[in-house]
Formats: C-alpha cells, sequence, structure tokens
C-alpha cells in the first residue's frame, strides 16, 4: 500500500482510488458503513471491559485487576485482524475458508470429549496453553456459508443434491453440539440454519412441516436436559427456581435509569457472576444509562439492517443467501443477549458480539463478520441494479 | 432421471432413500425455475430483514421499560461492596453482626514532602500507630502498611491533614452491635475475616455464601428472649456470686435456640482482651454433673418401659445402702411415697431403687436414645459427655439422679426437648427454620408418657420443689437440680451446681408450642434473697420463673386460667381442662 502525498494544506485519503493493492482494493471495495459499526462495537466492548474487568478479576481472585480488559483488548485485536483478512476474500475464498473451518471445527469437536476441557458442567472448551477454544463458534459461520453454497449449487439443477449435504453438515454440527451438551449453540446454528433455507426460496409448505420439527425438537430439550427446564422455570417464575443473575440484572438497569449511575458508579459488577461475558450489557446499562443501552441496541440493528439490505441487494444466489445468513447469526446473538439481559426471554448464557469478553466469540464473530463484509464488497456484477425489489437508494 | 441416482445398491430401502432425495432436490430445483415472487431469495431476505427491525425495535422499548418504568428506579442495585460475610440476624431479621468497610493506611514515602511534620501530624491523629513503623515507611523505598481497621472519621481526620503521599485501602471489618450481648453465640472472628467461634466459626462457609448472594443468616435466636434470659441470668449469678452460670431457651417442638447465655460474657468484638474464662461457652464446651433434674429421664424411662406407673409406690423410711455407699434423701418424707411424691420431693432413694428396678441395659437404652451419650446434632460445637464406664448398681443409682454423668448444658436441653414435646428426640439448632419445616425428629418415648412428665412437672412447680418458678398464669413446670461438685476428688457438700429445667406452657395439645428454660448456676455461694441456700429450687428456679415471666409475651403465651392452682393442689389431670378455660385471659 502506498500512502498518496500529503498535502500541505488539505485533507488527503490514505490511498488513491487508483491504488491496486489488495488493502487499497480492499477500501475501496468494503462497505464502509458496516466497517464502521463493526468498529464502533469492538470500541465500546474494550471500553465497557475496562468497567468490568476489575470486579470481575476480583471476584474470581485475580491479582491483576486488569486481567480480563487487557486480554479484552488481545482478543479485539485479534477479532479484527481476522475480520480484515476474512473480508479481503473472494467468494470462492469465503467458501474455501468456510470449508475449512468447518472440517476442523468439527474434527475438534469429535475430539472434544477426549480432549476437551470441562467447565460448568460441559465440554465445550479445547484448552490451547492459557486460552480456551470453543470450536462451537467458529462451525455456525462456517456451516452457514457452506449450506448456503450447498442450496445455491443445489438450484442450479446439475446433479449436486445441494440439500442433502446442506441438512447432513447441519445434523453432524448439531449432533455433535448436543453431545457437548451445547443447547445453546444448537438453538443458534438451528435459527441461522433455518434462516438460510428460508432464504435460499423454500417453498412455504416445507417451512410448516420443518417449523413444526423444530419446535417438537425446542420442546424436547426442555425435558431432555435439566438446566434449560430450570431455566424455563425460573423464568416463568417458578417458586424454587434461584433467579439471583437475572434479578441483579433487571436492579442494576433500573438503578442506571436515563443518564446512568456515571462510569465507575455502578455496584451490579461486584454482584453478578459472569458479569463481564453474558451480563455486560447490565453493566453498561447502570453505569452509562439508557441512552447507551439505545446506542448500543442502534448500533446493532444499524449492523444488521445495513447488512441484510446489502445482502438483499446482491445477485449471485449463494452470496445473497450466505451474507444474509451471517448478518443473521450476528443479529440473533445480539437480540438473545440483550433480551435475556431485560428478563424479556429465559435466561441462557450467550455473549454479546464483540462485547462480551470471549476470545473465541470474539474471533468467531470477526470471522463471521469479515466473510459477511467479503460477501458485500463491491465487485464488477455483485449488485443488480433492476432486478427485485427497486433499490431505494436509501443507504447509498 | 439422472445416471447419478441409478447405479446406487441394490438394496430396496437404500433405493427408497436416495428416490427420496432426489425428489426433494427436484423440487428445491423447480422452485427457483418457476421463480414465484414469494419465493424469490430478495423478498425472503427482505422478510428476515423486516423481521429483525421489529425485534430490534423490541428490545429498545424492552430497554426503556426495565430501565424507566420498572418500579425501583431509585434503588441501589446492592451494597457498596459485596461483603466477605454475610450480616447475622435473629430471627425477627435484626442485626446481629455486619461486616463494616474500614480502611487501612498505606504511606508512599516518594512522595512525602515533610517527613518530621508527616510523622508528627499522623501520630497526632492517629495515637494508637507505631512511631517505629512509621518513620520506617517513611525512610523507606516503597508504599508500606502502616495500620489496618481505621473508621471513616479517622479517615477524615487524615485527610484533613493534607498529607501528601498517604493512602487508604478499603478493608471489611466484622461489627457486633449487641456488644456483649449473645456472644458466645455469635462468635468471633480473626482479623482475615475467618470464624473462630459460635456461630461464626459453625457456619462460616454458610456466612461466606450469604455473604456473596448479598443475603443475610437468620439465626433462630429471638434477641428479645435473650436480652431477658441474659439480664436475669447475670442478676441470679451476680446474686449468688456463681462462678459461672447458662441460660438455655428452646422450642422444644422445632429444636430451635431461641436464647443462649453463658455468664461471664465478653465482647466479641475485642474478644483477643477477654479472659479464657470468659471465653469458654458454658452451655456448650462445658460439662455438669446435672443432679436431680436427670430424675426428668430416669422417670420418663420407668413410666415409658412399664416399669412404673404414677401410683407405684416406694419405701423412701430408709437410706439406700449400696455396698459402702448410702443414698440420702435431702427432703426425707419417710415411709411409702407415690412416684409423684419421688418426683416432686425429689427423693434420690426412690429414684434409686426405680432405676435398679429397671436395671442397667434399659437406663442406658432410654439414655442413649434421649442423645445424653453423644454431644448432639447443634452445629456449634458442643463437648462429649463424660459417661461412667461400668453400670454397676452404685454407679446406676447416681446417674438416676444426676451424679457420675456429666453432660454439656444443651445436651440436656436437647434430651429435655424430647421428654417434653411429646417423645421425639429434635436436634437442637441455632439455625432459623421455615414454618412448617421442622424436622420430625426420632421417637424416644410415648406420647402418653410425655403427657406424664409435663403432669409431673407442672405438679412439682405447684406443690413441690420448684415452686420458686411459678409464673402467673404461664402453667410452668419444672425440675431442681441441685448436684455436688467433685472438688479434692470427693462430693463437696457445699459446692454445688444448681439447676432448673422449666417447661411452659404445660397445658394444650402435645404438638403445640411449648418453651424450655433451663437456668445453670456454677457454685452459688447463697444469699439473702435465697435465704441462704444453695440449690437450685432457691437459686435458679426464681431465676428461671422470672424469665418465663418477662419472655412469655414474646412467644405468644398468653396467661391463662390454671387449673393446677386449686387450693390443695391436688391433682387433676392436664388433658381434662377445658381448652376454653385453659385461653381465659386473666
Amino acid at each position: 500500500m502506498t500512502a498518496a502525498t500529503p498535502h500541505a494544506t488539505s485533507y488527503a485519503q490514505p490511498f488513491a482510488r487508483t491504488d491496486r493493492t489488495a488493502f487499497g482494493l480492499w477500501w475501496w471495495t468494503v462497505d464502509h458503513w458496516l466497517l464502521g459499526g463493526v468498529a464502533a462495537l469492538m470500541f465500546l466492548g474494550v471500553a465497557l471491559s475496562f468497567a468490568s474487568s476489575p470486579a470481575a478479576a476480583q471476584r474470581i481472585g485475580i491479582d491483576n485487576e486488569l486481567h480480563f480488559a487487557i486480554r479484552m483488548c488481545i482478543f479485539s485485536g485479534l477479532g479484527a485482524a481476522i475480520l480484515l483478512f476474512s473480508s479481503m476474500m473472494s467468494p470462492r475464498g469465503v467458501r474455501r475458508v468456510a470449508f475449512f473451518t468447518f472440517a476442523v471445527s468439527i474434527l475438534i469437536m469429535i475430539a472434544l470429549p477426549f480432549i476437551g476441557h470441562s467447565a460448568k458442567g460441559a465440554q465445550r472448551w479445547l484448552q490451547l496453553g492459557g486460552f480456551g477454544l470453543q470450536p462451537s463458534e467458529f462451525v455456525k459461520p462456517a456451516l452457514v456459508v457452506l449450506a448456503s453454497w450447498m442450496f445455491a449449487e443445489g438450484q442450479k439443477g446439475q446433479g449436486v443434491p445441494g440439500v442433502s449435504i446442506a441438512f447432513f453438515m447441519y445434523l453432524l454440527t448439531v449432533g455433535l453440539l448436543l453431545i457437548q451438551p451445547d443447547v445453546g449453540q444448537t438453538v443458534l446454528t438451528t435459527i441461522a440454519f433455518g434462516a438460510c433455507f428460508f432464504m435460499a426460496g423454500v417453498p412455504l409448505r416445507w417451512i410448516l412441516g420443518l417449523g413444526v420439527v423444530a419446535v417438537s425438537g425446542l420442546v424436547s430439550t426442555y425435558f431432555l436436559f435439566d438446566h434449560v427446564a430450570q431455566r424455563v422455570q425460573k423464568f416463568l417464575g417458578a417458586e424454587a427456581a434461584d433467579t439471583t443473575q437475572i434479578d441483579r440484572a433487571s436492579d442494576a438497569i433500573a438503578a442506571g435509569g436515563l443518564f446512568g449511575a456515571g462510569p465507575g458508579e455502578g455496584v451490579m459488577k461486584r454482584h453478578v457472576p459472569d458479569l463481564h461475558t453474558d451480563f455486560i450489557y447490565s453493566v453498561g446499562a447502570e453505569e452509562y444509562g439508557l441512552l447507551f443501552s439505545l446506542l448500543l441496541i442502534g448500533l446493532f440493528a444499524f449492523v444488521t439492517v445495513r447488512g441484510l439490505y446489502k445482502a438483499m441487494r446482491l445477485s449471485d444466489p449463494f452470496e445473497q443467501v450466505a451474507a444474509a445468513g451471517l448478518f443473521v447469526l450476528f443479529a440473533q446473538q445480539a437480540f438473545i443477549n440483550i433480551a435475556v439481559n431485560l428478563n424479556l426471554i429465559p435466561t441462557k448464557g450467550m455473549t454479546l458480539p464483540f462485547i462480551s469478553y470471549g476470545g473465541s466469540s470474539m474471533l468467531a464473530m470477526g470471522l463471521t463478520l469479515g466473510l459477511a463484509l467479503a460477501l458485500t464488497r463491491k465487485r464488477p456484477g455483485a449488485y443488480a441494479q433492476t432486478e427485485g425489489l427497486a433499490p431505494t437508494r436509501a443507504f447509498q | 432421471m439422472r445416471p447419478g441416482d441409478i447405479k446406487v445398491t441394490p438394496n430396496p430401502s437404500w433405493r427408497w432413500l436416495a428416490e427420496r432425495v432426489w425428489s426433494v432436490e427436484h423440487a428445491f430445483e423447480r422452485i427457483k425455475a418457476e421463480g414465484r415472487a414469494e419465493e424469490d431469495t430478495r423478498v425472503r431476505i427482505f422478510f428476515v430483514l423486516a423481521a429483525f427491525s421489529l425485534a430490534f425495535v423490541i428490545l429498545a422499548f424492552g430497554a426503556a421499560r426495565a430501565a424507566l418504568f420498572s418500579g425501583n428506579a431509585h434503588a441501589r442495585s446492592g451494597p457498596a461492596a459485596a461483603a466477605e460475610r454475610a450480616d447475622l440476624v435473629d430471627r425477627n431479621g435484626l442485626l446481629m453482626a455486619a461486616n463494616l468497610t474500614h480502611y487501612k493506611l498505606f504511606i508512599d514515602p516518594e512522595e512525602v514532602w515533610e517527613p518530621a511534620e508527616t510523622r508528627r501530624a499522623i501520630r497526632r491523629v492517629l495515637p494508637k500507630v507505631s512511631a517505629d513503623r512509621l518513620r520506617k515507611a517513611i525512610q523507606g523505598q516503597r508504599r508500606a502498611f502502616i495500620i489496618g481497621g481505621l473508621t471513616p472519621q479517622q479517615r477524615q481526620a487524615v485527610h484533613d491533614l493534607a498529607l501528601p503521599g498517604v493512602y487508604f485501602e478499603e478493608e471489611d471489618k466484622r461489627a457486633y452491635p449487641l456488644g456483649t450481648s449473645a456472644a458466645h453465640l455469635i462468635g468471633f472472628v480473626d482479623a482475615g475475616g475467618k470464624g473462630l467461634a459460635g456461630v461464626e466459626r459453625a457456619l462460616d462457609a454458610d456466612i461466606r455464601t450469604a455473604g456473596r448472594d448479598g443475603r443475610p443468616v437468620a439465626l433462630s435466636i429471638d434477641l428479645r428472649v435473650q436480652a431477658a434470659l441474659e439480664d436475669e441470668l447475670a442478676g441470679a449469678a451476680r446474686d449468688q456470686q456463681a462462678r459461672g452460670a447458662v441460660g438455655i431457651v428452646t422450642d422444644v417442638r422445632t429444636g430451635e435456640i431461641l436464647g443462649l447465655a453463658s455468664y461471664p460474657s465478653f465482647d466479641p468484638g475485642a474478644a483477643g482482651r477477654a479472659s479464657d474464662d470468659q471465653r469458654l461457652n458454658r452451655a456448650t464446651q462445658a460439662v455438669y454433673e446435672m443432679g436431680s433434674t436427670f430424675k426428668v429421664f430416669t422417670l420418663a424411662a420407668a413410666l415409658d418401659s412399664g416399669a412404673a406407673n404414677r401410683n407405684s409406690t416406694f419405701d423412701v423410711a430408709s437410706p439406700l445402702n449400696l455396698g459402702g455407699r448410702v443414698v440420702h434423701d435431702h427432703d426425707a418424707k419417710g415411709g411409702r411415697v407415690t412416684l409423684e411424691d419421688v418426683f416432686i420431693h425429689s427423693s434420690n432413694i426412690g429414684t434409686s431403687k426405680l432405676a435398679l428396678s429397671m436395671g442397667a441395659p434399659t437406663v442406658t437404652r432410654y439414655f442413649k436414645a434421649l442423645g445424653l451419650f453423644a454431644p448432639g446434632e447443634l452445629e456449634l460445637s458442643s463437648a462429649w459427655p463424660i459417661r461412667p464406664r461400668k453400670w454397676d448398681p452404685n454407679t446406676l443409682a447416681s446417674v438416676s439422679f444426676g451424679q457420675a454423668i456429666s453432660v454439656s448444658p444443651v445436651t440436656l436441653a436437647q434430651a429435655m426437648g424430647a421428654v417434653l414435646n411429646g417423645g421425639r428426640l429434635v436436634p437442637l439448632t441455632i439455625r432459623r427454620l421455615e414454618p412448617g419445616r421442622a424436622p420430625e425428629g426420632q421417637r424416644v418415648i410415648s406420647e402418653a408418657t410425655s403427657r406424664n412428665m409435663l403432669d409431673l412437672m407442672r405438679l412439682n412447680v405447684v406443690r413441690g420443689t420448684g415452686s420458686k418458678a411459678n409464673a402467673a398464669g404461664l402453667r410452668v413446670g419444672g425440675k431442681t437440680g441441685s448436684a455436688q461438685k467433685v472438688v479434692n476428688g470427693r462430693y463437696a457438700q457445699t459446692t454445688l451446681v444448681s439447676s432448673f429445667a422449666a417447661v411452659f406452657p404445660t397445658d394444650g395439645p402435645m404438638d403445640r408450642d411449648r418453651y424450655l428454660v433451663l437456668v445453670v448456676l456454677d457454685e452459688p455461694h447463697g444469699s439473702a434473697a435465697s435465704g441462704g441456700a444453695r440449690t437450685g429450687g432457691w437459686t435458679a428456679a426464681p431465676a428461671a420463673g422470672r424469665i418465663i415471666d418477662r419472655i412469655a409475651p414474646f412467644l405468644g403465651v398468653r396467661r391463662a386460667a390454671d387449673p393446677f392452682s386449686t387450693a390443695t393442689g391436688e391433682k387433676l389431670a392436664v388433658e381434662e381442662t377445658p381448652d376454653a378455660l385453659g385461653e381465659a385471659e386473666q
């Protein structure tokens, strides 16, 4: 990359439009709005980690108050790097990365029962020198891309049994997730996969049948897994259920009010386990108030809507569905996490994309949005101007 | 048909599966070809986009509702810092122990401007600081700890000096707002917040867990009962110049300890300054030969095993000679007396004969079942009883009236509870039990026996040795005890452990709440108030009566007409009294 010659008086773009290096090409083709939204989220995540880290470190007896904040900075940096590199891919590169990621993740998940690290009653982690790696985080974007590809291939009518292959990959993933057991990731994977299938153009009467299967699957997790049943009962207000976490979260959000208690003034962070991961929203809401919460929700909504809109206007079916599926992955996780914090749905341990502390989720989200950005980049013929819904140009 | 699907295996089920797969694939493929609008990918993505837009709008409304309209907008989300140890509260939620934020003082010598002035100024506002330590810190190289446990006022005083290089860190310190009250029960912690004695030690793990959750630990104690108990106990102990004293109040139905006092007491906030004697919890860690209160157990065993009934008679005319040992009665009646008289006149001869007629196996079986041979399940660590090694007739006779066996007062209280609550051994506890959560307990004696013992104890207060424990209208029952202590290897005539085990009310259904009040005085010396006497009936019984008089209102026991208080004190079986009579307000 070569920087343009700076002028003495006026601001110059760092790269000229004629810059043909990989980075210059990337900069001029990637969607700046999406990139800005994600960058803002990452910044907020790092900032909030400085608020939550001392309390979390103290809770588990780590001397260094900034233990989590420093690691969060490292994770964010790595996440940004992964996002950058994966967003430079071509659609073909996206498929390759997805295939490679999927294969490796599945292999690790198969091996987990033998080499995995068990935490909080489930084997989900691969311990890699001080960092716990959770392969199930990476398998989701990979599955979404590969399934979308298979749907698109299937529809071409060239003899590829796309639907069958996609469902085979889906069942393999979900089966391995349920062995761990990880009901939360199973639900996320199912929703994203279902959304891809839906968007690929599945007939409406099929949706009805698959919906019944999905709902009965969800109901059966209630009976098969004790902790799921407990959480649902807790949400429904059953007497015996322990609602400490969510009660504290509700109190903290209420204490924050409109303007918040002020930076560093939050007290809930000292009471709630998992505050730096699953309940980071409440920590932020207590210290910075509703205005901050709305900003955060707004950012997630903006990235989601902008991303889906871009995906909608792509012309290739694979790119459309894959990009949209990746944004669905991002959006559903944000929605579920915040909804749990607001006590709108039962407690489900789920990270808030880019905001929660956690290496695996940060890197996987970097990969997810990196691939999505790669697919929504401007390329010759990528965007159709005349087909389908009339472009409104509202976002351009 | 495609070339791919014909060359599958001949197995029909595989072929069927392959056909299914291809039919699905073809259907999926056709859809695209037909290009209907509602199955177009763009329309579908737009639908997803709309759904998520709606979802995020809902989130925004949810966030606004949670932040602004949740009803507790002004509630803080908890104390400023999660206390390491939970508050201890009594059964009504009154504070007994709490963690308060104190401060540690540090000095960073690199930032100190005027060492001499700094030293002088800090010593002026904090005289307790060691001059030597201060000097070393100021001359040192790095930040050094000076003193801990500073109150907010002391911190402010140092701040007011406006010295550079002075730093504070927060620390938790245990505070006991009740002072010496309930000191032995609460116990105390070390500087690091680790429970060393009492509840602080017994429930250490629970207190930490509760502290993390920000909720208090509720004890079974009723502070009102505790206060009255301590007041009267200290009064009696001082009046009698006793070495020590114990007072226990329990609910015999649930096993909850409502009050537990050991005299002399100490300040748990400064436990280090108390003597070992003050810190000794005589209720749990001391064992005494309890004397005649044990006759309750001997008679209960006799009635329950069928060895005697209330009308059995005993010849107590002459002292009982047991091979070199002679058992006397203090209050000799002479002639043949009934079981009732043996009890209310506390006849050692009669009780000994009763025990001998039952034999050692029966007596030990009952005593073991009553928990007299073990410390019990109370959370506070209590002492093991000292029991005889061999059970010859001599020992058996002694044990029958509470000599030759030493138990802690809590062990005695637990066994008394089993006799008085309908016959179930319910473990004593210092935790508040939720209503309806009282343990069932182990059946030890029958309900009929328990009823008989309540009647006998009531009778003993109406016209026996326990008359000074009566409290107007509260249907008090009880049994005295005056055990001789061993001094220089011999039982001493005038060195006594005087006690009284009282129960009230004695009437009403067997499953009602009934309260045991146990008063033990170690070496009373007699006083004008007791007419110079040192025995339980004159020293402990009046104290028990006064305690009952004061605590009954807190426990919801109403004063009522008393069927036993007839002119003659004649027996009128309690179970035959109509309830209307019993409930009439006096």
